[in-house]
């Protein structure tokens, strides 16, 4: 599917990272694997440091801190919020939206739309279009965009294949309509054929939580989780994302008859620094316009990588500056999406810690 | 076994062979030749020293071991096996060929064009770009070499044998670096031409065809030009045919052993998991969950590093990892496609 907007602009990126860190060659004696085999692995996939939240902070309370963050500091007046979207896979309850329980946080109008997105790896792009669509509505002018999750409570601590990669955070875009002759394309596929190769089987309505669930048991490979954590099929994902998104990219490059050159930078989702460096092999783009390491300092926080890669890489270099880039997310759902946009001089772009 | 009792053995049967010896070069010659890797009485196996890298391979077989496609396991150095393929004997010279290729060998055709053949176009080609290497040019070419050509199967020279090539290996170069080359030998009246390569930032400037036209031309004493040519590798097939190559009816199969990248992979594959036995052909790493998805990631880093090769992502998969044949063909593919 490809989808074409006119008329917004990004106004700024915050993204709220928890302050706890955890390191990585701390963890290896949790796991069953020599620690020499472990430290190899680690420096291949980009193990390095990431930032966890401590037991009870949710997603709310990280959005709700950025939110009043950028209300304290004016750079946001929240009478000029049209809605609000929350991309999330760890809500803090199944109902109320979290969303709602955000604009309660933060004593939003009652003239709000708020929603929830369940949307993990592509939730910038999936969440970049549910503002577009809203915002062509006419009557929205103003659509704030929270990506967030706090995966790291769905990994099991004895599980080497995702407990290492698990970073938590949030991140807040604004997004609102300018009169400006830039296209934005948005490219998205999604496969629900595989759906469950990204997937916590237990705690949802088909498989509720018990004593069971939360059993830990031993994989082929020696991790131990149990049937609430996190788990994914790391062969059907890897090979999906080294096969779609490279299909998806030069169809992009086709549809609008540009070349890899027409990017100053690809700001993709960071799964692990071994994925993307692959990708990047396939695509032929220079490391130096892919940046890969945000997995290596601060996890892989599902929804918020890609938010937190501008920050990171361009922070306040892009409130002086302009610049052509490629958004990119692919991962749970599976779902996989491509934006080109220009992202022209932000009001703000940069990381607090919560 | 003894010597005399080998030569008994070899008489009594009617073995297929590749091997012209006479007695004499075969039982009288120990510094060329041993006899250690023979393997049963179906098989034996001579081996000749041919380079400091490489042995040829000599061999007589029953018919019963070409059909139970036994396998020679020489670990330690290349092996380069030309089988000679008479016209009467196509047949056996098949199944040799067939036998050969079940033990990983590459398959290379010899191509040879007699001087003046073809009478080169001389007008509007200007050959003083060419020069021969300086002493300083020989570490640089080396390293192009290996970066290049696959050193298992083909046969690099060491720095001292390529600087004993001097006169027969031409450069072209811009702003003093090597743009292309060709490494040939000389023996007698035949040249051999080893390695022809343009480094891809100087392609399409025809330096290709300007440095072998060279060396087709700026030596009339030489009578032969032999090379060496990988069947799967038809641009290089082409080109040799433009310039009047034809395939050699009598040694028109040459093979290189792959021992050595299996020995290498199965190498890495016990230190990725040291408690398993990878050498069990019969296995499927992936089903008998010797492997997992991570251990794939840990062997494509070191497969990468080992083999100096970058495996395509989309490859990689668990069935392309299910065995060493596997691996070494996944090795091959993303070669080719680099």
């Amino acid at each position: 599917m490809h989808l074409k907007f006119k008329n917004k602009k990004i106004t700024g990126i915050l993204s709220v990272l928890p302050i706890n860190e955890i390191n990585y060659l701390d963890e290896i004696g949790n796991y069953n694997f020599s620690e020499k085999q472990s430290i190899k692995l680690g420096k291949i996939m980009g193990y390095g440091t990431r930032r966890i939240v401590n037991n009870g902070t949710t997603v709310s309370d990280l959005c709700a801190f950025g939110l009043n963050y950028l209300i304290d500091n004016k750079l946001l007046d929240k009478e000029t919020i049209g809605a609000l979207i929350l991309c999330t896979q760890s809500p803090d309850y199944f109902l109320p939206a979290t969303s709602n329980v955000i604009a309660g946080k933060i004593n939003l109008s009652d003239d709000v739309i708020c929603m929830d997105i369940n949307q993990g790896c592509a939730g910038f792009e999936v969440g970049l279009l549910q503002a577009f669509m809203l915002l062509d509505t006419g009557s929205i002018d103003k659509v704030v965009l929270l990506n967030a999750d706090i995966l790291s409570t769905k990994v099991s601590i004895k599980d080497r294949n995702s407990r290492p990669l698990a970073g938590d955070g949030a991140a807040i875009t604004i997004i609102e309509n300018v009169k400006n002759s830039e296209d934005i394309d948005v490219f998205i596929k999604m496969d629900g054929t595989n759906a469950l190769s990204l997937q916590i089987p237990a705690g949802g309505f088909k498989m509720p939580s018990n004593s069971e669930t939360a059993e830990l048991k031993e994989d082929a490979a020696g991790n131990f989780r149990a049937l609430d954590h996190l788990v994914m099929k790391g062969d059907e994902v890897f090979n999906f994302v080294q096969t779609k998104v490279p299909e998806m990219l030069n169809d992009m490059f086709d549809k609008l008859n540009i070349d890899d050159a027409a990017f100053d930078y690809y700001f993709f989702h960071q799964p692990n620094k071994f994925m993307l460096e692959k990708l990047a092999e396939i695509v032929k783009i220079p490391i130096e316009k892919m940046p890969n390491n945000i997995c290596e300092k601060y996890g892989n926080g599902s929804n918020n990588t890609v938010p937190l890669n501008i920050c990171e890489n361009l922070g306040e270099k892009a409130v002086s500056n302009s610049y052509e880039v490629c958004l990119g997310g692919f991962g749970v759902g599976l779902t996989w999406s491509l934006i080109k946009w220009k992202i022209e001089k932000l009001d703000f772009c940069k990381i607090i810690n919560y | 076994m003894s010597d005399l009792h080998v030569l008994h053995k070899i008489k009594e049967k009617p073995f297929v062979t590749n091997c012209f010896m006479t007695e004499y070069e075969i039982f009288d010659n120990y510094d060329s030749c041993n006899f250690e890797n023979q393997i049963s009485d179906e098989v034996f196996c001579f081996f000749k020293r041919t380079n400091p890298d490489f042995e040829n391979m000599f061999f007589y077989a029953s018919q019963k071991a070409l059909l139970a496609k036994n396998p020679i396991i020489h670990n330690e150095l290349n092996i380069v096996t030309e089988v000679f393929v008479l016209e009467n004997e196509v047949e056996k010279s098949l199944q040799i060929k067939n036998w050969l290729n079940s033990q990983g060998n590459y398959h290379y055709h010899t191509v040879f064009r007699m001087n003046r053949v073809k009478q080169e176009q001389e007008h509007d080609v200007n050959y003083s770009l060419i020069q021969n290497p300086n002493e300083e040019d020989f570490e640089v070419l080396l390293k192009i070499l290996e970066q290049n050509f696959d050193k298992y199967t083909e046969r690099i020279p060491t720095l001292e044998k390529l600087k004993e090539f001097k006169n027969s290996i031409y450069l072209i170069k811009e702003d003093n670096q090597i743009a292309a080359l060709f490494v040939t030998e000389i023996k007698g009246s035949t040249r051999f031409m080893h390695f022809w390569l343009v480094i891809s930032k100087y392609r399409g400037k025809g330096y290709g065809e300007l440095i072998f036209k060279y060396c087709l031309n700026c030596n009339p004493e030489i009578k032969r030009y032999t090379s060496w040519i990988n069947v799967k590798n038809n641009y290089s097939i082409k080109k040799h045919a433009e310039f009047g190559f034809v395939k050699d009816r009598i040694i028109n199969f040459i093979y290189l052993n792959t021992n050595i990248m299996k020995e290498k992979i199965i190498k890495i594959l016990e230190e990725t998991r040291p408690e398993f036995d990878f050498r069990e052909e019969s296995v499927n790493f992936i089903t008998a969950e010797y492997l997992d998805s991570f251990d794939i990631i840990t062997l494509v880093v070191d497969i990468e590093t080992a083999f100096d090769v970058k495996i395509i992502g989309a490859l990689i998969l668990p069935e392309n990892f299910s065995s060493v044949d596997a691996i070494l063909k996944l090795i091959e593919i993303s070669k080719n496609a680099s």
